[in-house]
């Protein structure tokens, strides 16, 4: 069954597997609202397990905004969870700080909460790697509505050599160069670190001009034996070529964990009518997507998908949704 | 009206099935049944009454009830039964077997404090949805990591429900099997009794639909105005409710979904919740609790050693939170013999279940014992005392447990 909870928007999220459980983290708002749009400034994360990816036993609530004047003093964002060599688990997510109460303008940036358990956090109550505006647009820049450093993505260093973190990033002017871009600034953002504690912002991976003015809820995962970047851009948000064109979940085979990526030759996994795709492994191991039912035209709907079973097109070199699912 | 009542009763025993058919001053919405094993025999076997008041299904042989905290006794046996094959040592702390129990300072806990309700962890911190009460690990997990509500060992108060999945999630890593199925293997098989924790679905038409009386209604009302008075959380609530999985009451009556909410769902009854989600004759119950006594052929669940060591005392006197006396005395998680529960005389162990269950045995006396009932009272529920009253009559020969201790009536737990 999909996982939806009552009386609430439900959107992007991500999972940990503990082994035994998967952990579901996702936003959620209240429809009390009554604009889905307002979801956004009053997102918080909730907590569901799963031992089968269809069945969810919903916990709650796990995160909270922070206080007034804290890097996620309007709402908590997407993030990932990752487990260091200490044991502990870090949730690396999104703080969203609103300039005003009717602006859309906000600055967004990456903290981390901790948990023994994946069960109970403890959040940084401060950033921990923020938009380097030697590499990356911030506010300041006055060229987009909101300061893009969101939806970190952390993995280990193949070779053993630290952490690595994509970040949701768009391009700044001096990188960029070339005034003829416009909108079509979206990169992926990068960072590393040795500790999972300090973080030090590197140039993206991508260069700007793939065709998307924001790659959302970038994942690394790999899928028989191919690396895969996963990210989600709908039909609104690309820019250039690609305007006018589908959106939805993209994927992008990579040589290279560590980058460089190519986006403009990414190709669509699904169109928006799902969006912020996850692919996990099930306890079979194989691939599955899960991701957020966005709905067509006006009507979103805000819960997140069964399982949608992958396979690996060898003839296309890319993955493909299996044919049983169509049955 | 009289009600009618099945079953047999042996030459001698006619005092107590008048006692049980006093039970059924409104037999349209009471059902009930008694069992009592004496010296080995089954010496009464009664049932009468309504299943289920809504329809009007009969009362009959193989009805099945939920026992509630009953079941906590049977977790008590399955546990004594470890001890007795060397297998859990009630001295032994807890995360000898359950590692992740130490978090926030829970590491001293022993097994005997888990049982005895000396574990500190009587409600959870975090709400338990419906949806979690299938996956007791799950519950059991997040136990293990909650910061306890006083000192463990330091202090005792009922552990309503959690007690279940504390002691449970520790036979589970012991024996390699869910409580339930543990409790299949060790305890109701050798004895051949209808009785599960986590009952196989094609069982539950068989179970009767209990039903909230007047004064469980008014004695929960009541608890609920007097917490919101109190301010602050109402612990002793949520140990009931776990926060929002089960109504007060334990069982209700719920438009919505035709079977019933809380343990009238027949979801709940499928689930293993060793701390009230028993379900079972009262012929399978007194069979069980008869088979925990010392026998001359040694075939019973229980060695005389291991009986001493399980029902020896271990929680006493006022607990944690405030109630008024009687208060309950418990051993390796047995309910003692009480002003709060009397049974034959003052070895008497066992447990009683909310809504007016009883299960026991008495070594002195040579008895199992169960009653069950399907309509819920609480407060000054004496339908089960009197039974006993007579039985003691006719066993010891005696109105009071013969050691001088003034008869009480009083509180019934869970």
């Amino acid at each position: 069954m999909t996982f939806a909870r009552e009386d609430h928007w439900v959107w992007d999220f991500w999972i940990a597997d503990d082994g035994d459980r998967y952990h579901l983290f996702y936003l959620h708002a209240p429809t009390s609202l009554g604009d889905e749009r307002l979801r956004h400034r009053n997102a918080r994360i909730g907590h569901a397990v799963s031992r089968d990816l269809r069945e969810w036993v919903d916990l709650g609530t796990v995160l909270v905004p922070g206080r007034p004047g804290e890097f996620d003093a309007t709402a908590v964002w997407t993030g990932c969870v990752v487990r260091g060599g200490d044991g502990l688990w870090r949730m690396f997510y999104t703080g969203s700080r609103f300039l005003g109460e009717e602006s859309i303008a906000n600055i967004e940036s990456v903290g981390v909460a901790t948990s023994r358990n994946l069960h109970t956090w403890e959040p940084s109550r401060h950033p921990v790697v923020t938009a380097d505006p030697r590499w990356y647009e911030t506010l300041a820049d006055g060229t987009w509505r909101e300061e893009a450093w969101r939806d970190p993505w952390v993995f280990p260093d193949p070779d053993g050599d630290g952490w690595h973190m994509l970040v949701t990033a768009r391009a700044g002017s001096r990188h960029a160069g070339d005034d003829d871009l416009g909108d079509d600034r979206g990169v992926i953002g990068h960072a590393v670190s040795a500790d999972l504690e300090h973080w030090e912002v590197q140039p993206p991976l991508s260069a700007p001009g793939a065709g998307f003015t924001h790659l959302e809820v970038p994942q690394l995962v790999r899928v028989s034996g191919v690396d895969v970047l996963l990210f989600s851009c709908d039909a609104r948000a690309l820019a250039g070529a690609r305007s006018g064109g589908r959106g939805g979940v993209w994927q992008l085979p990579v040589e290279a964990v560590t980058g460089p990526f190519d986006p403009s030759r990414s190709r669509l996994l699904v169109d928006d009518g799902l969006y912020a795709g996850r692919i996990v492994h099930d306890r079979a191991g194989d691939p599955v997507l899960l991701a957020f039912e966005n709905g067509s035209g006006s009507d979103f709907v805000g819960r997140i998908s069964d399982p949608v079973p992958l396979r690996w097109d060898a003839e296309r070199g890319c993955v493909a949704v299996a044919a049983e699912s169509r049955a | 009206m009289s009600a009618v009542i099945q079953g047999t009763v042996d030459a001698g025993y006619e005092p107590v099935a008048d006692a049980f058919r006093d039970v059924f001053d409104d037999p349209s919405s009471t059902g009930a049944a008694l069992a009592i094993v004496h010296e080995g025999r089954l010496v009464v076997d009664v049932w009468g009454g309504v299943a289920d008041a809504r329809t009007g299904r009969p009362w009959d042989r193989d009805t099945l009830s939920v026992v509630f905290s009953c079941t906590k006794g049977l977790m008590s046996i399955l546990a004594a039964r470890l001890v007795q094959e060397g297998l859990l040592d009630y001295e032994a702390p807890v995360t000898a077997h359950w590692p992740e129990f130490e978090a926030e300072g829970k590491g001293e806990t022993t097994v005997g404090d888990l049982l005895a309700h000396r574990a500190g962890l009587p409600a959870p911190r975090a709400p338990i949805p419906r949806e979690m009460l299938s996956d007791g690990e799950l519950i059991a997990d997040r136990l293990a990591w909650q910061a306890p509500l006083w000192t463990p060992g330091k202090a005792h108060a009922y552990h309503p429900i959690t007690h279940g999945w504390l002691i449970g999630e520790v036979i589970r890593r012991i024996t390699g099997v869910s409580p339930g199925a543990a409790f299949r293997r060790y305890v109701a098989d050798p004895v051949d009794a209808e009785c599960w924790i986590g009952l196989p679905e094609e069982h539950l038409p068989r179970v009767a639909h209990m039903s909230v009386g007047s004064s469980l209604a008014a004695l929960t009302a009541q608890q609920e105005a007097d917490a919101r008075a109190a301010g602050g959380t109402d612990w002793p609530g949520v140990a009931m409710t776990l926060g929002g999985a089960l109504p007060r009451e334990l069982v209700g009556d719920d438009p919505a979904a035709p079977a019933g909410e809380g343990f009238n769902d027949p979801v709940v009854q499928r689930a293993e919740i060793p701390g009230a989600g028993g379900i079972a004759t009262a012929r399978a119950l007194a069979s069980v609790w008869a088979a925990t006594l010392p026998t001359a052929n040694g075939d019973g669940l229980l060695a005389p050693e291991t009986l001493g060591i399980a029902t020896a005392l271990r929680s006493a006197g006022e607990p944690f939170f405030p109630a008024p006396p009687p208060w309950p005395r418990w051993g390796a998680g047995f309910q003692l013999d009480s002003g709060a529960r009397r049974y034959l005389t003052r070895r008497g162990f066992g447990h009683d279940g909310a809504g007016g269950q009883v299960a026991f045995a008495d070594p002195d006396a040579s008895v199992g014992f169960a009653f069950l009932t399907n309509r819920m009272e609480a407060g000054e529920d004496v339908r089960a005392t009197r039974i006993v009253d007579a039985l003691r009559e006719i066993v010891v020969g005696t109105v009071d447990s013969g050691d001088g201790i003034p008869h009480d009536e009083g509180a019934k737990s869970i």
